[in-house]
């Protein structure tokens, strides 16, 4: 069967590797550590998922999350944010929510993020 | 990431052992024997020697000792907002990869990078290299990377 396809942002490497090792097996992962490419990868993969990290140098999340909302190809790709800024507790206070968009904090265990992943693939 | 029972991890213990002192196209040749045998064990090993080279041959130590030097230098030039960003990244990184003491304090520091004591925020970067300096990487037997 074929995997679904993520899309993976983080400014760093060592994050994208540690998505590859720990959840490469179940998706087929599309990685960039240039937020300012999502939107061309986006476009160009049709990803069932993108998985982004939210504080980025130059292009945060946010800023993301709006480039590909504007655009009609890829306003309908689930976003889930991937972030640091937050523990899973604060996360947990806010709806398991940042801005708006789903969330995910960096140190939550690998079972919650592929759950989290696989209620916002579509079927 | 598969959670292991103490039995799977003493299972799969000695052959995880014994492919990471192999090359790639010798470890390649091994899985797919053993595959046709076991599926399941060779599915757990893959994943574990995933993370074994994510963390250890990809450098994740090596670029997080580099991010600490980089605090160093930041909080040198008292540049506050470098400090803060490069505190945050390093925290990020740490979390995820299990660092749960290093990524608490790395947040501590982010969240007083601006404003925070210069001398006291050199202390806690010196916990947290010190800290690093002492890792050894550990392999428990729910089969999960243990880097503290």
């Amino acid at each position: 069967m074929k995997k679904p396809k993520v899309l993976v942002v983080d400014d760093d490497e060592a994050v994208l590797d540690y998505l590859q090792a720990k959840i490469g097996h179940r998706y087929d992962l599309v990685s960039t550590n240039a937020p300012e490419n999502v939107l061309a990868l986006a476009r160009r993969h049709h990803p069932a998922l993108i998985l982004c990290d939210v504080d980025m140098p130059g292009m945060d999340g946010g800023d993301v999350s709006a480039a590909l909302h504007a655009d009609d190809d890829t306003r309908e790709i689930p976003l889930l944010f991937l972030t640091g800024l937050a523990s899973q507790g604060d996360l947990k206070r806010q709806q398991h929510q940042l801005g708006g968009r789903p969330a995910i904090s960096k140190s939550a265990p690998v079972e919650e993020l592929l759950a989290r992943i696989e209620s916002l693939i579509k079927p | 990431m598969h959670r292991l029972t103490p039995d799977q991890w003493q299972e799969l213990s000695p052959h995880l052992d014994e492919i990471l002192g192999m090359q790639d196209e010798e470890r390649s040749i091994w899985l797919s024997t053993l595959r046709a045998q076991n599926p399941t064990l060779v599915e757990h090993l893959e994943t574990l020697f995933a993370e074994h080279r994510a963390l250890v041959e990809e450098g994740f130590l090596e670029t997080r000792r580099k991010f600490l030097a980089e605090m160093q230098e930041a909080l040198a030039q008292d540049d506050r907002p470098a400090l803060k960003r490069l505190a945050h990244k390093v925290a990020g990184g740490f979390a995820m990869y299990g660092f749960a003491w290093a990524a608490t304090h790395c947040r501590a520091m982010e969240r007083d990078a601006l404003l925070g004591d210069a001398a006291d925020l050199g202390r806690r970067l010196e916990a947290v290299r010190r800290h690093l300096g002492g890792v050894q990487i550990s392999y428990r037997n729910a089969g999960n990377m243990e880097g503290e």
